[in-house]
């Protein structure tokens, strides 16, 4: 066994502790218990860490599939130990508040000469600007983390203080959800407390801090958004506390108060919980360039109408420095030894400190005074000699920025693989929320080494993810479960603008990249069937079609009567960088759900990224640029079923709220264009040489139904063949017909009316009078007459009629847009 | 000259395709051209496409001999039978004398049995048809028309010249299959139909309803027309629901439609809904359980007595049986002669009857040579190929001619013209028949195509699909080339 | 439209809702079941009971297998032939009727029903639930919504489409409660067991996968009382009985076309009812009454909904002999 540090594994096997039982029962079952139902509970626990981590990093890049490795062995605390840990967690907490009140008020601590002063004014995260800001109960860290290991004597110590945004609350929830799922049977093993209602009591905590005078405080998540890698725990965290995720441009400052733009109207919002650096909250006092803040945040603050949770100013306390003086500090403040020491740490700053470093470089961890998420750290041990060289120029060119830690003692834990139990170094993080009372919560974060030598834990590089059980002490036993009051319905927040937005495109961009695969295949058919030279008016109909709803020229090669449309169709099929493309309007749909991935069900997103990956397949053979030949029917076929699979997870997992109503409202005012747009260009009057002149129309009245597939619809209601009176009239007024314009007006209508429930001002709302406006017009209108001479001879006004009904759904679709979603026209609620 | 076809042989055969060994007949140059574009492989390929196709759209039987109740489609040949029009010309004119005679022969026989009466057909022979309904003596079907749909099966003989083999004047199946084959084709061959001027066939189902609308009682406005199926167990289900689909109307069974004092009511969710013409895929017998057999569970109680009192017309009417007959089928010619004053366009198979002496003494002597059917069976059940059949076999059958002579036709062994079919990817000839659908409403009209039976096995001469035969696509074309 | 097609349309829904039920149901549960050590076979018959139960075929379950394992009850509710309640069947049964009423429904939906029929009839399909069930039970999964958008987008919203609705949301509707009745009472945890409790009623959810939903509605931990208030009173999940009721009613009302609140046939009264009773109670009084009781008469309130459906639209009075009486059928004159 590695490592002799006291109270690691080998060690407590050999005690009678309840934690000593637990492990050798693990041990047991793990050694002799049947293997295919251990590898059986592997692979499932494996699958249900997929959706955790196939966490896409960036919109543009494809996800990248990197697997969060889960081991089902997890770290067990004993309840002695655990009580330990809370008692100097809980005092921790309390000095980083009352140092982060002082520094930021009097500045007791450094006039008494505690710590130096430029520790502090040099820090860039020390933010002026916030100085002097009263914090409602002086509480700066809200919710904080700390890293913990165990010394060579074997106690516990924090190496790291997570004091501005403590991350991997969610991965630590995660894990026991996988042993849930994948494991059950193993937690009989020890009676462990429950994580219960973490998320809730966090969201509660938070609440205590509202200035505002309601009873529900309302509460946001204030994240950078998908580009960032962390976006994935915000959005699973916001779900779980069902909070809205919103981001700086969602917010707005109105009278010095902070609104979040809702389809309700502007909403006002007590509390932000932020998850990005404090330095980036407000681009008009702190950090200009932050492209995540909210304008005039600070103003608010100010003012006390809105708190923001960590408070700004908290990021000061993440200089390890003046973490390992915490010592001075406890005793400063509160008058007592500290119960949880900081690593030992040597300041490269000073002198004497840096000569002890470099004198034992080779057994130490170095890294910058200021820790930032993305910032570059050196395990001594496990670098080169020319490594360890640069190392030394850097530290020595500037030696005020660095700290240097002696190597702890690794804290090895079995790790089940292929060849069995596997010894990995791992590390510990506990979760607080700190107030007036600080709660420890009882969901640690246990992470494990990528491979047997390393001690990098980082999920982000390789690291693995175990569950940690804190077993329940003799006699206490869980705290009851505090009844939480469900937000009344009408302080409960409207759905945030930007999700409607991005729900309404999803929904347009779906139906858009649909329509243009039926169209590709019908005209492909249609080309097949006639080897390319269909009669003059089918091919100029075929060809205006295909240009107006995608918008792409189509060269009009001399000479030949019929042109192939072959070209053609394989780039409106797969060509990415053209917008109209299907290939291109895909990639839309998946961007759109990307960015808002917390608030649609998963099911959604699977069913988009298999469609994604079925164009990206087909367009693999491609060079760069050039598109692949490709079989237009079989890709075609598969996109379709594809596409009918969505609507289907659309109807049955979307909950019918807002988001479901602003997805359906997208897709028919998709429809409805595309349907008034390819009639529009079957009515137009072809050049009519009289031979044949019959049998033309109704061969396009006829392609015209299977553009919009509709042939079997038509036969069931007229046993006639197709002729463009009746077709037109089952296109535009039949009320069954899915595809046809007046079933989609009605269903934009329903959606308008349970959007605008409970609006104040519901009767003068712009969208649902024009709507209701456009569907009466089409209703009533009587298209025999726009037939004078006959039912294949359209008048020239039918043209004009289609015109006008296009021009009005698009600005319908505008006014939908300013009226819900982008608040041009936007009123304050209650 | 035909690189495809190189070891292609006539066996002294009529082939469709091939005016001997070395030249092909001119409407096929066309055809020929494109399948010599095409690799035995990807001639295979193509075949198993319209199979993949045809099972994709449920267009098959279900076999439900072991318990598993498998899937079988019906075999399909790629390769299309063509006839120019001059051809069809002929065999039109030769169909609707043809189905006029046979109307006017049953209503005749019907109502004053003139043509016994001249003594043109004995009486024995009308009175001994199995499917002769005295009971419907006088009674005056809607317009007079008791055949609506024919499917009258014609052969060529070594000569090329079309013979009428047997008319079906109940109800003929294959019709879904012909404009099925048609549809296939057209993915199959894409592009090949318009520059061939292939006339259309997908205008059936529509000329079907008008027929059935004429008939309509008192001709209403807009008559309810239904398909009257056996259910879905029947083998020719799949065509009933077809038909109904391309119609636009419903398919109903026996125990859907009730009768309620003379007239026929469909229940429906909005209660019960008038019913005016029927078009039944259902045989007499089982029709209605008061009238025909008891035990029907497929027929529907009154319906007979609702028909007798002129509310409801039923297309092909009751009684066409006696049409189907063999034995009469020998005495259409002179049907045609009787009727219409004119010489039959498409002859008849040289018939002798076991019931007249002359024809009972030349059976008896060549046996072995001739083809044997009984009078009422259908679908190439109860018949003696002669020249196929073992000695025990003739034998049995001589037994059974002596035993009812009434019962008994016999034929020479016609050689059946032959066409290629695409045998695991190579051309090879096997024997066909044609099956043109006639309707016959206010007018005749026939459509420009029919079911072309293909007999798989080598040399057999049965087509009939119930004993394994396929079937091809009948291309009639505009002009000759 | 004939009373024969809209049951075959009817039962082709319910079909389809069973067999997605079915393998929602395995999906979940079978690893939970695989989990407790197989030596308490006694516990695990206690475990598959209420799924079994929850799909309604008790005493089918007891005769068919004598050795009650994960194994052979997953068989048995998958590729069992005889068990009509099996995936198989369902969807054999499911592709019957839309063979029967070919002409009624889009060919894509055929096409859809056929090419499941013909995969799990196939070897192939019985190598994937071998090798590894989740995927097949996720491939019947994806058929079932491909199905309903192909149903949604190909067909038109007449008659036709609203009694698959009718089938789809009755059989939805029975089937939750069930499971709901079936779980309430036997999931062993108790709120101060809580490891257990949170897993137990976390599978529920996921059994009907109302996991995300569940977090959406309401901002707590998982909870008895708040799981049994989403699957039976929510106005926005899908899958809960009230949405499905409120379906039934609303395609009932459009099948007569009647004036909403106001009834044309004993169906929609008994619908109007139920609904009126489900907006306006609590979970909190439907529990004091008890939940076995409360969905017992939920289910039976179901079911008379369907048999007084059937009785309006699809079973006829059959004629009594003498033909006089009935008077009032639409009969065109003889004189015309």
């Amino acid at each position: 066994m590695i490592g002799t540090a006291s109270g690691s594994l080998d060690e407590t096997l050999g005690t009678p502790t309840p934690v000593g039982n637990v492990y050798r029962r693990l041990l047991s079952h793990f050694r002799t218990g049947d293997i295919p139902d251990i590898r059986r509970s592997i692979d499932l626990s494996q699958r249900l860490t997929e959706d955790l981590s196939a966490a896409p990093t960036s919109l543009r890049s494809s996800p990248d599939r990197r697997r969060i490795p889960f081991d089902l062995f997890p770290r067990v605390i004993g309840p002695a130990e655990w009580i330990g840990l809370e008692a100097g967690i809980r005092q921790r907490a309390s000095i980083w508040n009352h140092f982060l009140r002082d520094i930021h008020d009097s500045q007791e601590v450094l006039k008494a000469g505690i710590i130096p002063f430029e520790l502090v004014y040099d820090s860039p995260d020390y933010l002026r600007p916030a100085v002097g800001i009263k914090v409602p109960d002086d509480v700066f860290c809200h919710f904080c983390a700390f890293d913990l290991a165990r010394d060579a004597q074997g106690r516990w110590t924090v190496i790291e203080d997570h004091v501005s945004t403590p991350k991997g609350a969610v991965y630590a929830l995660h894990a026991r959800n996988v042993i849930n799922g994948a494991a059950a049977g193993l937690m009989e093993f020890a009676d462990i407390q429950a994580h219960r209602n973490f998320a809730t009591d966090m969201l509660e905590h938070f609440r205590g801090f509202s200035r505002g005078g309601s009873t529900e405080p309302r509460v946001v998540m204030l994240s950078s958004g998908p580009d960032s890698p962390d976006y994935f725990e915000h959005g699973h965290l916001a779900r779980l506390m069902g909070v809205p995720l919103v981001r700086g441009d969602d917010l707005t400052v109105l009278n010095t108060s902070i609104h979040l733009k809702t389809i309700g109207g502007l909403e006002p919002i007590d509390v932000v919980f932020r998850r990005i650096e404090d330095s980036q909250l407000d681009p008009l006092t702190l950090d200009p360039e932050s492209p995540y803040g909210i304008p005039a945040l600070l103003s608010c603050v100010r003012k006390r109408t809105t708190s923001v949770v960590n408070a700004i100013g908290a990021g000061v306390a993440s200089n390890r420095v003046i973490a390992s003086m915490l010592n001075r500090l406890s005793k400063f403040y509160l008058n007592e030894p500290l119960l949880l020491p900081t690593v030992e740490r040597y300041a490269l700053r000073d002198p004497d400190g840096r000569e002890a470093a470099l004198s034992r470089l080779e057994s130490c961890f170095v890294a910058p005074v200021h820790a930032r998420p993305d910032e570059s750290r050196w395990l001594a041990d496990e670098l080169s000699d020319g490594e360890m060289e640069t190392l030394r120029r850097t530290i020595m060119a500037a030696p005020s920025s660095f700290v240097a830690e002696p190597l702890l003692p690794r804290d090895p834990l079995p790790c089940f693989n292929a060849g069995g139990l596997e010894e990995r170094h791992s590390g510990l993080r506990v979760f607080a929320l700190s107030g007036r009372k600080t709660r420890v919560l009882p969901c640690a974060l246990t992470r494990f080494a990528a491979d047997a030598k390393t001690r990098s834990i980082s999920l982000g590089r390789g690291g693995g993810l175990k569950d940690t059980w804190i077993l329940h002490g003799p006699k206490e036993s869980d705290s009851p479960a505090r009844t939480i009051i469900i937000q009344s319905p009408e302080r409960r927040l409207r759905l945030g603008s930007r999700i409607a937005d991005r729900l309404l495109w999803l929904g347009r961009y779906a139906e858009r990249a649909e329509n243009a695969t039926r169209l590709l295949r019908v005209i492909d058919q249609i080309n097949a069937e006639t080897e390319g030279r269909q009669t003059h008016s089918l091919d100029a109909f075929l060809r205006a079609t295909l240009e107006k709803t995608t918008g792409h020229r189509i060269a009009r090669p001399r000479g030949r009567r019929g042109i192939d449309l072959r070209p053609a169709l394989t780039t409106l099929l797969l060509d990415a960088k053209n917008p109209a493309s299907v290939a291109g309007c895909i990639r839309a749909c998946r961007d759109n759900i990307l960015a808002i991935r917390e608030s649609t069900p998963p099911e959604l997103w699977r069913v988009i990224d298999r469609i994604h990956q079925i164009v990206e397949t087909a367009n693999v053979g491609a060079a760069p640029g050039r598109v692949a030949i490709v079989d237009i029917q079989g890709l075609t076929q598969e996109l379709l079923a594809q596409f009918d699979a969505l609507s289907g997870a659309a109807g049955r997992h979307m909950l019918r709220d807002d988001g479901w109503h602003f997805w359906s409202l997208g897709c028919h005012l998709e429809r409805a264009l595309v349907t008034v747009l390819v009639s529009r260009e079957a009515v137009q009057p072809r050049s009519q040489n009289r031979n044949g002149a019959e049998r033309q129309v109704e061969e396009i009245a006829d392609c015209l139904l299977r553009l919009l597939a509709c042939q079997y619809a038509y036969r069931s209601l007229f046993q006639s063949r197709p002729n463009l009176c009746n077709v037109t009239t089952l296109i535009l007024q039949d009320g069954h017909l899915p595809r046809g314009l007046r079933y989609c007006m009605d269903e934009i209508l329903s959606s308008l009316r349970s959007v605008l429930a409970g609006r104040a001002e519901d009767t003068a709302s712009a969208p649902l009078r024009m709507a209701s406006k456009l569907a009466a017009d089409i209703e009533f209108t009587d298209l025999d007459e726009f037939f004078p001479t006959g039912p294949n001879e359209p008048d020239r006004r039918l043209g004009r009629l289609a015109d006008s009904i296009c021009e009005r759904l698009s600005q319908l679709s505008s006014t939908i847009s300013d009226h819900y979603l982008h608040h041009q026209a936007f009123n304050i609620l209650r | 000259m035909k690189p495809g076809f190189t070891n292609y042989q006539l066996d002294g055969f009529f082939d469709e395709m091939f005016v001997n060994d070395r030249t092909v007949r001119p409407h096929y140059q066309r055809l020929l051209e494109r399948f010599n574009r095409l690799t035995p492989a990807e001639l295979e390929n193509r075949r198993r496409l319209a199979d993949a196709s045809f099972l994709n759209q449920g267009i098959t039987f279900t076999v439900y001999s072991d318990n598993q109740g498998t899937e079988r489609i019906f075999p399909f040949d790629i390769v299309p039978r063509i006839i120019p029009n001059s051809e069809w010309q002929h065999v039109e004119r030769g169909l609707t004398q043809r189905i006029t005679a046979l109307n006017l022969f049953l209503h005749d026989v019907y109502h004053g049995q003139k043509i016994v009466k001249d003594g043109v057909v004995p009486r024995t022979f009308i009175d001994g048809a199995k499917h002769f309904r005295p009971e419907f003596m006088g009674f005056n079907v809607p317009k007079n028309i008791y055949i609506h749909v024919c499917g009258t099966d014609l052969i060529r003989d070594e000569t090329g010249q079309y013979v009428v083999l047997e008319d079906n004047g109940r109800c003929p199946s294959g019709v879904s299959y012909m404009l099925e084959n048609r549809q296939t084709l057209r993915q199959v061959f894409p592009g090949l139909f318009e520059s061939y001027g292939v006339r259309p066939v997908a205008s059936y189902p529509q000329e079907l309803l008008n027929v059935l609308k004429y008939i309509a009682p008192l001709s209403r406005p807009n008559p309810k027309v239904v398909v009257l199926t056996p259910g879905i167990f029947n083998s020719a289900y799949f065509e009933h629901s077809f038909l109904a689909r391309q119609m636009g109307i419903d398919i109903v069974e026996g125990s859907d439609l009730t009768v309620r004092d003379g007239h026929v009511y469909m229940k429906t969710t909005k209660g019960l809904e008038h019913v005016d013409v029927i078009y039944r895929r259902i045989d007499d017998d089982f029709l209605d359980p008061k009238v025909f057999r008891k035990d029907s569970q497929l027929g529907v109680p009154g319906i007979v007595d609702a028909y007798r009192k002129g509310n409801v017309s039923l297309a092909n009417s009751i009684g066409t049986g006696v049409a189907d007959d063999k034995v009469i089928y020998y005495f259409v010619p002179q049907m045609i002669k009787y009727y219409l004053g004119e010489d039959p366009i498409l002859p008849n198979v040289p018939t002798y009857l076991a019931s007249e002496a002359t024809g009972m003494k030349y059976i008896m002597d060549n046996l072995p040579k001739l083809v044997v059917k009984a009078a009422n069976e259908s679908g190439g059940y109860g018949m003696l190929i002669g020249p196929h059949a073992s000695t025990a076999e003739v034998e049995k059958f001589r037994k059974l001619i002596k035993a009812n002579p009434r019962n008994y036709i016999a034929q020479p062994t016609l050689g059946l013209s032959r066409h290629p079919c695409v045998v695991d990817g190579k051309p090879e000839g096997r024997h066909v028949d044609l099956r043109p659908y006639v309707l016959y409403g206010d007018k005749v009209t026939i459509v420009p195509g029919g079911l072309t039976r293909v007999a798989l096995t080598k040399g057999s001469l049965v087509v009939n699909s119930s004993q394994g035969g396929g079937s091809k696509d009948t291309w009639v074309l505009e002009g000759d080339q | 439209m004939l009373s024969r097609v809209a049951d075959c349309l009817i039962w082709m829904g319910r079909h389809v809702e069973r067999a997605e039920n079915i393998a929602r149901l395995l999906d979940v549960n079978t690893q939970l079941m695989l989990d407790i050590p197989l030596v308490q076979a006694e516990k695990l018959k206690k475990d598959w009971f209420p799924i079994v139960a929850a799909l309604g075929d008790e005493e089918g379950f007891q005769k068919a297998t004598k050795k009650t394992d994960s194994a052979t009850v997953t068989h048995y509710l998958t590729f069992d032939r005889k068990n009509s309640n099996s995936i198989f069947s369902c969807i054999a049964a499911a592709r019957e009727n839309a063979r029967t009423v070919r002409e009624q429904i889009s060919s894509e939906m055929w096409e859809e029903l056929n090419r499941v029929y013909l995969w799990t009839l196939g070897k192939e399909a019985r190598r994937t639930f071998d090798d590894n069930c989740y995927e097949f039970f996720q491939r019947i999964r994806e058929f079932a919504c491909l199905f309903y958008g192909v149903t949604d987008t190909s067909m038109p919203h007449t008659a036709g489409w609203d009694f698959i609705q009718l089938g789809i949301m009755m059989e939805r509707a029975d089937k939750t409660s069930r499971f709901l009745d079936e779980e309430f009472h036997l999931v062993k945890g108790t709120p101060d067991q809580p490891s257990i409790y949170a897993m137990q009623w976390t599978s529920v959810l996921r059994s009907c996968s109302a996991k995300q939903a569940y977090q959406q509605i309401y901002v707590a931990s998982v909870e008895r009382e708040k799981v049994a208030d989403m699957l039976l009173l929510s106005e926005s999940f899908p899958r809960s009985v009230q949405f499905c009721v409120h379906e039934i009613d609303t395609v009932l009302r459009r099948i007569s076309g009647v004036q909403p609140a106001r009834f044309s046939n004993r169906a929609e009264k008994l619908s109007g009812r139920l609904i009126a009773e489900l907006v306006y109670s609590s979970i909190d009084d439907i529990v004091s009454v008890g939940l076995h009781q409360a969905m017992d008469d939920m289910q039976t309130k179901i079911n008379a909904i369907g048999a007084a459906l059937y009785d309006a639209y699809i079973y006829h009075p059959t004629p009594s002999e003498d033909d006089g009486e009935n008077s009032n059928l639409p009969r065109h004159n003889q004189q015309q």
